[in-house]
């Protein structure tokens, strides 16, 4: 019976395969999207699992409960206290290693005259025996087992020393002289340490970090330092015995005997494979532990966008059961049942599937074959070695298959038998199910689009908020001054005496970079907690950035250097607010200065809040992009200290030589790392410009396979309507008339479908420009934009259709039928 | 054979009620050629539906050997019409994208029937309409006389009890017209039961009995064919 069910399948495709063209097309598309979003579904929670040891080796997660507006969130982050590590590795016998890395991100190394900027951390020597790195050269688990010694990438020993036989020889680090132990290849696989996060490309021995902070503080790491340096803590759990839960429970209870009491964050193990997930949560602004992770998100647009597809299949293949009555109903007469009829149309659709799925999987997989180099592993030979992979495919294929074929193989399996002495006649229920499905489509259609067109003009209020061309340019020096040796004062009084140099100051994080920080505030000593933008500012700030005074006065180093009761909550007590935040103290700007804020103590609550006087109100300025949570407010405060990164305004760009001059004059062996805000500004929107692509290339594929479905929906449907065309002109219906009747049926299931998607784009619109500081308006234009341009579509896939039908000759038509 | 009491089928849409069958009582014995006529819209093709059991009637009573068979459910029914029943149509009704030999054997294919007994029977009956050298063509390539040849090869490769034809020669000229009688008598001669719909009085006249119906119902006066 299955050979029979394969052949009249296979004759079927072939008798129609201009319309089966078109569905394997839309399937391929949904599919190709699916196994894209699961393919960095899995990238994300198998990322270092070449590493992860069967799940021994897991890293501590910190959260840290808050309540912001009255909703309380736990953010979690990578960062441990420094003396975690020590705590667990004595008190915990069973475990196997801890290690504690700490990263300095691109710092200044030289070798042999080569200077240069260097990803770097410091790790543990067991850190070794945790993470098996692929040595090339040195002892594998021992090569950072003495003190001042340093493990180098294959890549970092060539820019060094020009070849990768670097054991033995000699590496600088700020002042340091570290010998190279070990050389390491290219990890083989999705690793945190290979690219966004810790790309490491040197690996140095945790005394150099110790002696580094003792020669730049005069103090030893302390055993006692929890508030202080945070690292990344690494474990390396029993091979047998060990209990996720049992083990958290024991770290908490350890964490609350050594901890000071005003500790208020907990700490839990993590497998060292969803490192991924919550590095990227971080990266999205994610910090709460989210309820939906990024991999299940993905893996939902993935299923949005092939359901869309499955919807659109069954469509078509709903259209086309009018045309199969008379077959349906003749097998019934012979002695099908209708199990075996259902079966015969699920086999037809198994195969159109499975056509669709090996184009698909052809247009991802071939073209991820061309960023092996660039990420040093094969993609698809990581996927394919993961059963999981092929598990969650064929879960999907099956899925697909019912969910596309199902509802039209009831269809033809229900159609009755005396069918088959009866023309071509759609079942009862047929065109509601198609209303329904059509529908769908363009209500997904619909959002991705809105949120399209709100994605764009999101994308153009952050272009007219960054850098502007017509300003001075602003150079933005990144390079840690107090690691680089270099004092703000001395720099800045420096480069002020060089040529071309405006105006020199300083900022706590690069002016539109992603980096943000937010501290809790009060509006009243017993108000609600709001998360507002904190930007610690050094000398001339407001002068450099242009930013306008409206009342008050700005920081000088004569009245607010030195102040500040608490510098741990915040830098000064002397606070300068912007526009936005003033209105929520006053109803003018003026009237706002001399007004209290304060700020709250979010680990411990039992600490009163800390008052802050505003002392002057500057314009609003837009030179944060994301906000978070955080209210889109700024309050600035004076903290020299804090704000180590120089910002430096030019008369022109060519000037840049200056700060160049002045930078080797002061740390003649550290390399600068400058960039002009403009290039920081590009780097971050170009994440935003990403995320746009996405949605638009969603909205795009989404379109596409609706249009194509809505295109031979039109064409079977004229068809079907021939009779009544033929008969509606014979009664005086005009071209126009019939034209307009067609269009309309069309129309009617779109503009539900949009009136339908309207409140949805309008919650995910919300979501996503809350994100950031200055966010676009949402106006009705995206909504209406977005409905003509579907609307619009729709005409044109399905007008010509509809006015060739309409001009068919009523005689021919009445005839042949 | 079969007995019908009592039997109707309405048709029923939002707008209006249509009584196909209204009260129909008919008794076919094994071994007849009975034939059904009567104006177009009388009811004949649903009578044939009714007993062919391809539509169910909307009240009364169908015992078919011996075996009150009304209530059945779906699938019993569908078991009941591929082991005793063969269907020919007037306009030949054969899957297009199916061969001559892939059509005959559609019945044996749902009767679970072995590839070589298959193959054995489609030969035999092909042989017996005259097309064994046509079990390759696709029923497009043939003429209309060779298609109903084609049904009535498939109506009988399952060597059914009944045979219900509904104007089998209707789309025919008068040769294959003769022809496709000649092979349901012969059938008939043979022990198979057969129900025919026809409007041509000549070929009614082969029947052993004519049914004549108006308005959904069986004229009281039921002929003898001559």
């Amino acid at each position: 019976m299955f050979t029979h069910y394969l052949t009249v399948a296979f004759r079927n495709i072939w008798r129609t395969r201009v319309s089966t063209l078109v569905a394997v097309v839309g399937l391929a598309l949904g599919q190709m999207c699916f196994i894209a979003a699961l393919a960095e579904a899995l990238l994300m929670t198998h990322s270092d699992s070449h590493f992860a040891k069967d799940g021994r080796v897991q890293v501590v997660v910190q959260h840290l409960t808050i309540t912001n507006n009255g909703a309380a969130r736990t953010l979690t982050s990578l960062s441990s206290p420094w003396p975690l590590a020590g705590h667990i590795a004595n008190e915990f016998p069973d475990v196997e290693a801890v290690a504690r890395m700490r990263s300095y991100g691109e710092i200044s190394v030289s070798a042999e005259g080569n200077n240069m900027l260097l990803f770097t951390v410091a790790v543990d020597p067991a850190f070794l025996r945790i993470i098996d790195l692929p040595f090339a050269a040195g002892a594998p688990q021992h090569a950072l087992d003495n003190p001042r010694s340093v493990v180098l990438t294959e890549s970092a020993a060539q820019r060094l020393f020009g070849t990768t036989a670097a054991i033995g020889r000699n590496v600088i680090l700020r002042g340091l002289d570290l010998t190279v132990t070990g050389i390491v290849r290219a990890i083989p696989g999705p690793s945190h340490l290979a690219r966004s996060d810790i790309p490491f490309a040197l690996m140095v021995s945790m005394d150099v970090h110790e002696e580094l902070t003792r020669r730049q503080t005069g103090k030893e790491m302390s055993p006692q330092d929890w508030m202080g340096a945070s690292v990344r803590t690494y474990v390396l759990v029993p091979q047998s015995g060990y209990s996720a839960a049992v083990f958290n429970e024991r770290l908490a209870a350890l964490v609350a005997r050594v901890a000071p009491s005003d500790l208020k964050v907990s700490y839990t193990l993590r497998p060292l494979p969803d490192l991924a997930l919550v590095i990227t949560n971080s990266l999205l602004g994610r910090v709460d532990e989210p309820s939906v992770p990024n991999n299940v998100i993905l893996i939902i647009i993935g299923g949005v966008i092939v359901a869309l597809a499955c919807v659109n299949y069954a469509n078509l293949a709903t259209a086309q059961v009018g045309s199969r009555i008379k077959e349906a109903g003749l097998r019934k007469a012979v002695g099908a049942r209708t199990g075996q009829l259902l079966m015969q149309h699920l086999t037809e659709t198994s195969l159109k599937v499975l056509a669709a799925f090996a184009l698909a999987f052809g247009l991802v997989i071939l073209p991820v074959q061309v960023l092996t180099s660039l990420l040093g592993f094969n993609i698809a030979t990581f996927l394919f070695a993961l059963p999981v992979f092929w598990v969650s495919l064929a879960i999907a294929l099956v899925a697909v298959i019912l969910v596309a074929g199902f509802y039209p193989a009831v269809l033809m399996a229900r159609i009755s038998t005396a069918s088959a002495s009866r023309s071509n006649l759609s079942p009862q229920d047929k065109q509601f199910g198609r209303s329904i499905l059509v529908g769908f489509q363009f209500v997904v259609v619909s959002i991705f689009l809105i949120l399209s067109l709100v994605v764009i003009a999101e994308n153009k209020v952050l272009r007219e908020t960054g850098p502007k061309a017509s300003a001075d340019p602003l150079v933005v020096i990144s390079n840690n001054l107090r690691e680089s040796g270099v004092a703000m004062d001395v720099l800045r009084a420096e480069l002020l005496r060089a040529p071309g140099i405006r105006a020199v100051t300083s900022m706590q994080s690069p002016p539109w970079g992603l980096a943000t920080q937010a501290v809790p505030m009060l509006f009243k000593p017993e108000g609600r907690v709001s998360f507002v933008l904190k930007q610690g500012v050094g000398e001339g700030f407001f002068d450099a950035l242009d930013i306008k005074i409206l009342a008050g006065r700005i920081f000088s180093a004569e009245r607010d250097q030195g102040v500040g009761s608490d510098p741990t909550l915040f830098v000064s007590d002397n606070v300068v607010i912007d526009r936005k935040l003033a209105s929520e103290l006053a109803s003018t700007p003026a009237d706002a200065v001399g007004k209290t804020l304060y700020v709250a103590n979010i680990a411990d609550k039992s600490k009163p809040p800390q008052p802050r006087t505003v002392i002057g109100v500057v314009e609003n300025a837009s030179i944060k992009l994301i906000s978070g949570p955080a209210l889109q407010a700024t309050v600035y405060g004076f903290d020299p200290a804090a704000a180590r990164t120089a910002v430096i305004k030019l008369e022109s760009s060519d000037r840049a030589k200056s700060i160049d001059e002045v930078w080797s004059k002061l740390a003649p062996t550290v390399a600068l790392k400058r960039q002009f805000a403009e290039e920081i500004f590009e780097t971050s929107f170009s994440y935003f410009n990403a995320v746009g692509s996405v949605i638009m290339g969603l909205a795009g594929f989404a379109f596409l396979i609706a249009i194509i479905g809505m295109l031979a929906i039109a064409t079977h449907t004229m068809n079907r309507r021939r009779r009544e065309i033929g008969i509606r002109k014979t009664l005086g219906s005009t071209v126009n008339q019939v034209t307009r009747l067609m269009l309309w049926s069309f129309s009617k299931p779109v503009v539900i479908a949009s009136i339908i998607a309207w409140p949805l784009a309008f919650l995910a619109a919300r979501l996503y420009l809350s994100m950031f500081v200055t966010r676009a308006a949402l106006t009705p234009i995206p909504f209406v934009v977005g409905f003509v341009i579907v609307l619009g579509m729709t005409w044109l896939a399905v007008g010509r259709q509809a006015f060739t039908a309409a001009r068919l000759n009523p005689g021919d038509v009445l005839h042949y039928e | 054979m079969i007995t019908l009491s009592g039997l109707s089928k309405v048709y029923r849409t939002k707008e209006m009620e249509t009584t196909a069958l209204a009260g129909v009582n008919l008794e076919i014995a094994k071994g007849e050629f009975v034939v059904i006529m009567g104006p177009s819209g009388c009811g004949k093709s649903s009578l044939l539906n009714a007993i062919g059991l391809i539509d169910r009637p909307t009240s009364g009573h169908y015992i078919f050997d011996g075996e009150d068979i009304s209530d059945f459910r779906e699938n019993r029914m569908v078991e009941i019409r591929k082991q005793h029943i063969g269907f020919i149509f007037q306009n030949f009704n054969l899957l297009e994208d199916l061969s001559v030999y892939e059509n005959v054997e559609l019945p044996l294919l749902y009767q679970e029937v072995s590839k070589a007994k298959r193959r054995d029977r489609v030969r035999e009956v092909l042989e017996l309409v005259g097309l064994e050298a046509r079990a390759k063509h696709r029923p497009a390539q043939l003429s209309g006389g060779q298609q109903q040849r084609v049904a009535v090869a498939r109506a009988v490769v399952g060597d059914p009890k009944l045979i219900l034809a509904d104007e089998p020669t209707g789309n025919l000229d008068t040769q294959n017209g003769d022809d496709v009688m000649g092979m349901l008598t012969t059938l008939n001669d043979e022990g198979v039961t057969i129900v025919m719909v026809t409007h041509s009085p000549d070929y009614a006249a082969k029947a052993t009995r004519i049914v004549e119906m108006v308005d959904g119902r069986i004229l009281d006066a039921v002929r003898k064919a001559a």
